[in-house]
């Protein structure tokens, strides 16, 4: 009996020291697969970091060549070293935007040093273009303004170097920072607490124009200061496509607002009565965009939770801005050559008459097809409308009339100062000319240009020159790019 | 014997399991926080605009079909081309990256980008495919807004000092 007792004492006891010995094992296991994870994490961590750094110091280096090339620019006295100095500039800018795309901080704490070096890289290019044109040396006015440019670029220079040499002091990483700047954005821009800061000291040092109300980690604050520094100085001004002063006008609205019950009306009207039938139309809200709309929405009501067409309705003059079927046409039925015919009889039926088809682009059985009015004899291509048709069924499924709607008014053109003959000169002798229209082209500001369009080829490829209608400048040239799904302009 | 020889391994499997699941937590604790909030024209884009001119790259409509599919996929197609609208608008905004790449990976602008969901296989005639042909082609239901945001996840309280624009499926769309 007691030897029964001693085995089963002694078979207990060498169970646990099993147990017991399985897991140290375990634990061993699990802490050495912990640690690999951990070498692993860190590993990558490292790269996400070295990425960052690079990209930092890449922005400091093209920050400071800005400068550079913007201080040998100001006292340049030739049109040749002001165009050469000014694309410098801009190439240099242009690449900063880049890096500083790149840094692990929200967008929206960096949003004026963004808009500053995408400005100066626009401007310099304009005026470098202007200064080709022209054939002309800076003006007092322009350098003037560049000086302007020029401080606030050696400030934001002077800001990067210092976060520079805090970085390379090495007692704050990226990875930190970027922990931070989340943390930052969820918070607001509340102040920290006491336990908050007195452990984010570990990093702060003390940087020009860290206000007392924040105690973020020094480069944060640092670019926080930056923003809030040149937000304090004058905008470029410019009219070029990041112009702040650019502000467009919606010009083809037409008067009068409209009800929601009126909009109710447009939309079914615009719709069809066949199209509509079994389904419910219901506005669903009001949009604030620099074109205040009606949005619609139509569901099946046998299906009221998937919504099928939405659209949105001006509430100036009740316009169709944009509409959207949600479908996948199936197998075509039609080819995309068809389809111009089909969106022009849409666009017909709406009251849209005279215009032309530019491009018919084909993808996942639609093709949408861009058209333009005419303006007499001359194609308005600022004035475009998208109409997107199903080729299975030849259904219209999408209408775009936003540019349309922004751009149309009657602009009491001008007659061409020269000739078709005198502009087609002016064409490449590289160039067959296959056929020439006058138009109106749009530019990047969204200023319009009149010009004489030539269609021309050069081996098998084919061309669009813009010869300005006007003074016979170049304005543009763009290539045809055959696609398999259409033919594009580029 | 046998019973406690079960119960060890048992046991041994818990632990081993649990470290597992431990290393996992630590790795996904480590893992970058994603704003979740932010989501975007190239000169091309402007000069489309005003002439009717440009062409879809397959690499911008690559990245821009799983940029939607993977922030919207179970919005509406309304939000889903919103969406690929708020990317090519911030690719046209003076304050963002000028190229549809630049905008899409800019570091901790996108949720799915931050934690793959960028990666999850283009089903077969996806709708995110056609929203981001369609945003390239022009449509914009967002109303050329450059933030959303879901008011439910956001995280980031600076977003709703934006002025909101309008709401679409379950995202605010803001300037």
């Amino acid at each position: 009996m007691s030897n029964d007792l001693e085995q089963h004492h002694r078979s207990a006891t060498r169970g646990w020291a099993v147990i017991s010995g399985f897991l140290v094992l375990s634990l061993l296991a699990s802490g050495a697969i912990g640690y690999r994870h951990y070498q692993e994490n860190r590993a990558y961590q490292m790269k996400a970091e070295n990425q960052y750094q690079r990209a930092f110091l890449d922005l400091s280096n093209h920050v400071e060549n800005m400068e550079l090339d913007m201080s040998k620019l100001i006292v340049s006295n030739s049109p040749g070293q002001s165009i050469t100095r000014l694309n410098e500039v801009s190439r240099q800018a242009t690449q900063a935007s880049v890096e500083l795309g790149q840094l692990p901080l929200a967008s929206l704490l960096l949003s004026r040093t963004n808009s500053f070096v995408n400005q100066v890289g626009d401007y310099t290019g304009d005026l470098a273009q202007k200064k080709v044109d022209l054939n002309q040396p800076l003006t007092d006015s322009e350098v003037r303004q560049l000086s302007e440019v020029h401080r606030q670029t050696v400030f934001l220079r002077d800001e990067l170097n210092k976060m520079g040499n805090q970085l390379s002091e090495g007692t704050i990483t990226w990875i930190d920072l970027e922990r931070d700047a989340q943390r930052q954005e969820k918070e607001g821009s509340q102040p920290q607490t006491a336990w908050f800061s007195r452990w984010v000291d570990r990093v702060v040092a003390t940087v020009a124009g860290q206000g007392p109300e924040t105690q973020a980690p020094a480069i944060l604050s640092n670019f926080q200061f930056v923003e809030s520094e040149l937000q304090k100085y004058t905008p470029i001004e410019y009219d070029g496509k990041f112009s702040e002063a650019i502000k467009i006008k919606p010009k083809g609205l037409g008067s009068g607002e409209i009800t929601q019950e009126q909009a109710l009306q447009i939309a079914q009207s615009f719709l069809g009565p066949e199209s509509l039938q079994g389904h419910t139309v219901t506005v669903v809200g009001e949009g604030k965009a620099a074109i205040p709309s009606y949005g619609i929405r139509v569901v099946a009501n046998d299906a009221p939770d998937r919504e099928k067409i939405t659209m949105d309705i001006s509430k100036t003059g009740g316009n169709v801005l944009w509409m959207l079927k949600d479908r996948a046409p199936g197998t075509p039925a039609i080819t995309k050559e068809e389809t111009p015919a089909i969106a022009k009889e849409f666009l017909n039926r709406r009251g849209l008459r005279g215009f032309e088809v530019t491009t018919v682009e084909e993808y996942q059985n639609l093709a949408v097809v861009t058209l333009v009015p005419k303006d007499g004899n001359v194609t308005l291509y600022p004035d475009k409308i998208k109409v997107r048709v199903a080729l299975d069924d030849r259904d219209v499924l999408g209408y775009d009339a936003s540019a349309y709607l922004t751009f149309h008014h009657n602009r009491a053109l001008p007659a061409p100062k020269l000739t078709v003959a005198e502009a087609r000169v002016r064409v490449s002798r590289q160039l067959n000319v296959i056929a020439s229209k006058l138009a109106l082209l749009g530019k990047d500001n969204y200023q319009e240009v009149l010009c004489w369009e030539f269609r021309a080829s050069k081996n098998n490829e084919e061309y669009l020159v813009y010869i300005n209608a006007n003074n016979g400048k170049e304005e543009r040239i763009f290539r045809v790019i055959d696609m398999p799904n259409g033919r594009f302009i580029h | 014997m046998r019973r406690q020889a079960r119960l060890l391994a048992g046991f041994v499997g818990t632990c081993v399991l649990g470290g597992l699941l431990l290393c996992g937590v630590q790795y996904n604790s480590t893992r970058i926080p994603a704003v979740g909030t932010e989501l975007g024209g190239s000169k091309g884009k402007v000069a489309e605009a005003a002439t009717g001119a440009g062409y879809p790259k397959s690499s911008d409509l690559q990245t821009l079909a799983r940029a939607i599919h993977g922030e919207a996929r179970g919005e509406p197609y309304e939000g889903q081309v919103a969406v690929g609208a708020v990317i090519l608008n911030r690719v046209r905004h003076v304050s963002f990256p000028k190229s549809v790449h630049g905008v899409v990976f800019q570091p901790g602008a996108f949720t799915a980008v931050a934690d793959g969901q960028i990666w999850i296989p283009l089903p077969e005639n996806a709708s995110a495919m056609r929203a981001a042909r369609d945003a390239l082609a022009g449509w914009d239901p967002s109303g050329g807004c450059i933030y959303y945001w879901n008011p439910v996840t956001a995280t980031s309280k600076w977003i709703w000092s934006r002025p909101i624009v309008k709401q679409i499926g379950k995202h605010n769309f803001a300037k």
